[in-house]
């Protein structure tokens, strides 16, 4: 096991690799009297079509939200049975790249680590019970199409994406829903809830030796099927899917927009930055650029062109997009003052000083939460390959020459625009 | 951990010391009766005196200085607690150990500045930031209509109590929002000043001396800090049987919304069998609803009741087809009834449990803490160890005696476009 420090604090995790390749972070925490533990799945609602042995396989869409619906199915206690015996929080939820069941509380730390760890290595259903889940999650399929925001992120992104399967939705369509079978998530569970596909994170109050034997004994066991899962490498082309749309929705009273930019990772990667440092650089300029105490966001706002606005980055195989969210009750007028913007890009050195403050201080109060330390670990196993324990330091040497040649770098030439507009 | 509690004259100070955070948090609690007129005005002071002030006059300059400070942050929120309209002011540091000594005193200033120094001139806010902040006000006000949720569970609260604070839309109204003006919103907020009752909390890693001094000489009111009236509500009219009420809408799922109500209850009952009947019927994953409801007839992904017991009433709601609704209802009475029988032998430990793990979890967070103290004070709620041992306590009679008080009293129905009114039965 190997004790990294974080962040040069006072403050320790511990990273330790099990024979088959099951990554395990813990992060013990003594001033906490709670806990968290997240067993991750790297399988999400992109990984529709995969190579096993060199074959093929094509799933339906929504599969690997409906197989962690499903993992909660068992022959005598339920989790949530389970759980609430000591009082303690479970649940799940799948996103575009992985899947996760965790629990939370401050009771019977070792049990609930033995149950998690069983629960999720071990799948049974029936037919009957995968029908039944269906009206379920028919049920929430529904409820997200009464959420404007969800369509306006889910259309911007099938707008943006040819090919990458960050153009469907996590839940899948209910024609994908009422076609899921069985067989085909027992085949998924397969090939997908493997040790060497799998990372557990523990935080909070626990006796860090206990839990590793646990871990262990329960973990270390299994064995990887012997089939290669290789998932695919989907080959994005650099135009949208769709660079303008304006569509009309019932339910909304204020117009929604929302903006893409789409930039070819070949691209950026022309800076010759770490990876970890790129991602810091182009996170540094969008907050200088677009966050509150930046011109154009003053200017938005007192000229009323926007009500709400956030942004974010997400990153595919190929590609970054860079997306910007608003509440408009001018949209046309948003779009065309955010493009001319986007062209004049400029930043001022005092800006990256002050905001490097704010991203240490985030550093430091990120300790005080185990669900915050939870995702800054899973991130970094999902964009770096583990956890990245120098975050304050790669801060630090950020540099006004290098955020000015990311700056410069940046290609504005691929971009969708979404505006929806109240039906009447 | 340490508690000192200070009266001031216009205000209490609640000193909280604790080395579990790595942050310093205050909150400004400020609570008058609610009055329906009071609620859009409050909004819109709570905007405009977090959005810029005097000496940083624009939102740019504000979130500069906020950046300034380590990211000092600064929020305010208004809710109702029962009969009270509340506004917290709250700032969560990083404690100076983590970045500058001074940076304790310069956030406290800064503080200062939000409530005391408001961006106005000539006894009027800057008008300019205050019609930006009207425009967005107002858009808060009609995207309402865009939440089923909201719709539902509204028009259910206005069939269920009209002109009480429990109908009240916290986001406000337009016809209010309309006629205030730059100049009745800096009356409005000399009158906040004074006539609310007026909390301070502070915790953190500090030494009581000199927090109490940087309090004191920083912030002083006016305020008589007289305690309003009592907070709880108690609703006396109700339907004998349930009336049942239909709402058309244009959304594509149907929302359910059900008032129920508890007859006479006592101080004991309320706090103790009354939340633990409404945990294992409808209140956690492990309720008679979601087995039921969600899990064997898959008739909704989300079903939850929750005890407002401030307000003298149980909500529950589901997001459901309206062709299940006479099953829904159905079912829903079943659970009921279960809980009539004591047909909740394994629930009964298990919803416990989850009580006390809530109540355990209290001293995780800075801000549950505060709220834990404000409960103990002003909500006349047990302290913990009395609440566990309370809660221990709790036998499947006495549960068995609050569900034989439990009735439906509206049940309302916000039914989906497209719906076969065929298969809706009352």
């Amino acid at each position: 096991m190997k004790k990294i420090s974080i962040n040069n604090f006072d403050e320790y995790c511990y990273y330790e690799k099990l024979p088959n390749d099951l990554e395990v972070y813990y992060k013990p925490n003594d001033t906490k009297k709670n806990f968290t533990v997240l067993l991750g799945i790297k399988y999400g609602s992109t990984n529709i079509e995969y190579k096993k042995d060199n074959n093929l396989i094509k799933t339906h869409e929504g599969i690997a939200h409906f197989l962690e619906h499903k993992l909660f199915d068992s022959d005598t206690i339920t989790p949530f049975d389970y759980y609430a015996k000591t009082g303690t929080d479970v649940n799940a939820y799948t996103t575009s790249e992985y899947t996760a069941f965790h629990f939370s509380g401050n009771n019977a730390f070792l049990d609930n680590l033995k149950y998690l760890l069983n629960w999720v290595t071990n799948f049974k259903t029936t037919n009957e019970k995968v029908e039944k889940e269906k009206g379920i999650i028919l049920e929430e399929e529904r409820m997200y199409q009464d959420n404007p925001d969800r369509i306006l992120y889910e259309t911007i992104r099938a707008n943006t994406l040819n090919k990458d399967y960050h153009k469907t939705k996590v839940i899948g369509t209910s024609d994908n829903i009422k076609a899921i079978t069985k067989e085909e998530l027992e085949t998924c569970y397969n090939d997908f809830y493997r040790p060497d596909n799998m990372f557990l994170v523990l935080v909070g109050s626990f006796d860090l030796k206990s839990a590793s034997k646990i871990v262990n004994d329960i973990l270390k066991p299994i064995p990887n099927p012997k089939s290669k899962i290789k998932k695919i490498i989907i080959q994005e082309p650099d135009n949208v899917k769709l660079t303008n749309e304006i569509k009309h929705m019932k339910n909304i009273t204020v117009p929604k927009v929302a903006y893409s930019i789409k930039i070819n990772k070949k691209k950026l990667e022309q800076n010759k930055l770490p990876k970890i440092e790129l991602d810091y650089y182009l996170m540094m300029i969008i907050s200088i650029c677009f966050g509150a105490a930046s011109d154009f966001r003053e200017y938005l706002l007192l000229n009323n062109l926007i009500n709400t606005v956030s942004y974010q980055i997400t990153e595919i195989d190929t590609h970054y997009l860079i997306d910007f969210f608003a509440t408009s009750t001018k949209p046309e007028q948003l779009l065309q003052e955010l493009i001319t913007y986007l062209n004049n890009l400029k930043i001022a050195k005092q800006d990256l000083e002050r905001i490097k403050k704010v991203w240490i201080s985030q550093e430091v109060k990120m300790l005080d939460n185990n669900d915050a330390i939870i995702n800054t670990i899973i991130d970094d196993i999902l964009d770096y390959g583990k956890y990245i324990n120098n975050k304050i330091e790669i801060i630090k040497n950020m540099n006004y020459e290098t955020l000015e040649k990311v700056l410069k770098s940046l290609d504005y030439t691929n971009t969708s625009s979404l505006i929806i507009l109240p039906n009447n | 951990m340490e508690y000192k509690e200070l009266n001031l004259g216009s205000y209490n100070l609640h000193l909280i010391k604790t080395n579990k955070f790595k942050t310093i948090n205050f909150k400004l609690i400020f609570r008058d009766n609610i009055k329906k007129e009071d609620i859009t005005i409050r909004n819109l002071l709570i905007d405009n005196l977090t959005f810029s002030t005097k000496k940083y006059n624009s939102r740019k300059k504000m979130t500069i200085k906020k950046q300034q400070l380590y990211d000092v942050d600064v929020y305010c929120s208004n809710k109702r607690t029962g009969l009270h309209l509340q506004t917290d002011f709250t700032m969560s540091m990083l404690h100076p150990k983590y970045t500058e000594e001074e940076m304790l005193k310069e956030s406290i200033k800064y503080f200062k500045e939000i409530i005391f120094n408001p961006n106005v001139t000539d006894e009027k806010f800057d008008e300019e930031i205050f019609n930006v902040i009207k425009e967005n006000n107002r858009i808060d006000i009609i995207t309402n209509q865009e939440n089923p949720n909201f719709i539902a569970v509204q028009s259910l609260r206005e069939k269920l109590a009209k002109n009480s604070p429990i109908s009240y839309i916290m986001t406000g109204y337009l016809e209010d929002l309309n006629v205030i003006t730059p100049h009745t919103l800096y009356q409005y907020y000399k009158k906040f000043l004074t006539t609310n009752y007026i909390d301070f909390y502070v915790i953190g890693d500090f030494d009581f001396y000199e927090m109490e001094h940087l309090i004191k000489t920083n912030f002083k009111f006016t305020s008589l800090n007289k305690e309003k009236q009592s907070i709880e509500i108690t609703l006396t009219k109700h339907n004998i049987y349930p009336k049942t009420i239909i709402k058309q809408s244009s959304f594509v799922q149907s929302n359910l919304a059900i008032a129920a109500y508890f007859k006479d209850l006592s101080w004991y009952e309320k706090r103790y069998p009354a939340t633990i009947f409404n945990i294992i019927l409808g209140n956690s994953p492990e309720s008679k609803f979601f087995k039921d409801i969600r899990e064997k007839y898959s008739c909704a992904y989300s079903i939850n009741s929750v005890y407002r017991r401030l307000d003298d009433y149980v909500l529950i709601n589901a997001g459901i087809n309206s062709k299940n609704y006479k099953l829904v209802i159905k079912r829903i009475k079943y659970c009921i009834n279960e809980m009539k029988k004591g047909n909740f032998d394994k629930e009964l430990e298990d919803a416990k449990n989850l009580y006390i793990s809530a109540v355990n979890e209290i001293n995780e967070s800075s801000s549950s803490i505060i709220e834990y103290y404000f409960s103990l004070k002003y909500l006349n709620n047990d302290p913990y160890e009395k609440q566990i041992a309370n809660m221990q306590k709790v036998t499947k009679e006495e549960v068995v005696a609050i569900a034989k008080k439990f009735k439906l009293d509206i049940i309302l129905l916000l039914k989906e476009k497209n719906s076969n009114e065929k298969n809706i039965n009352k």
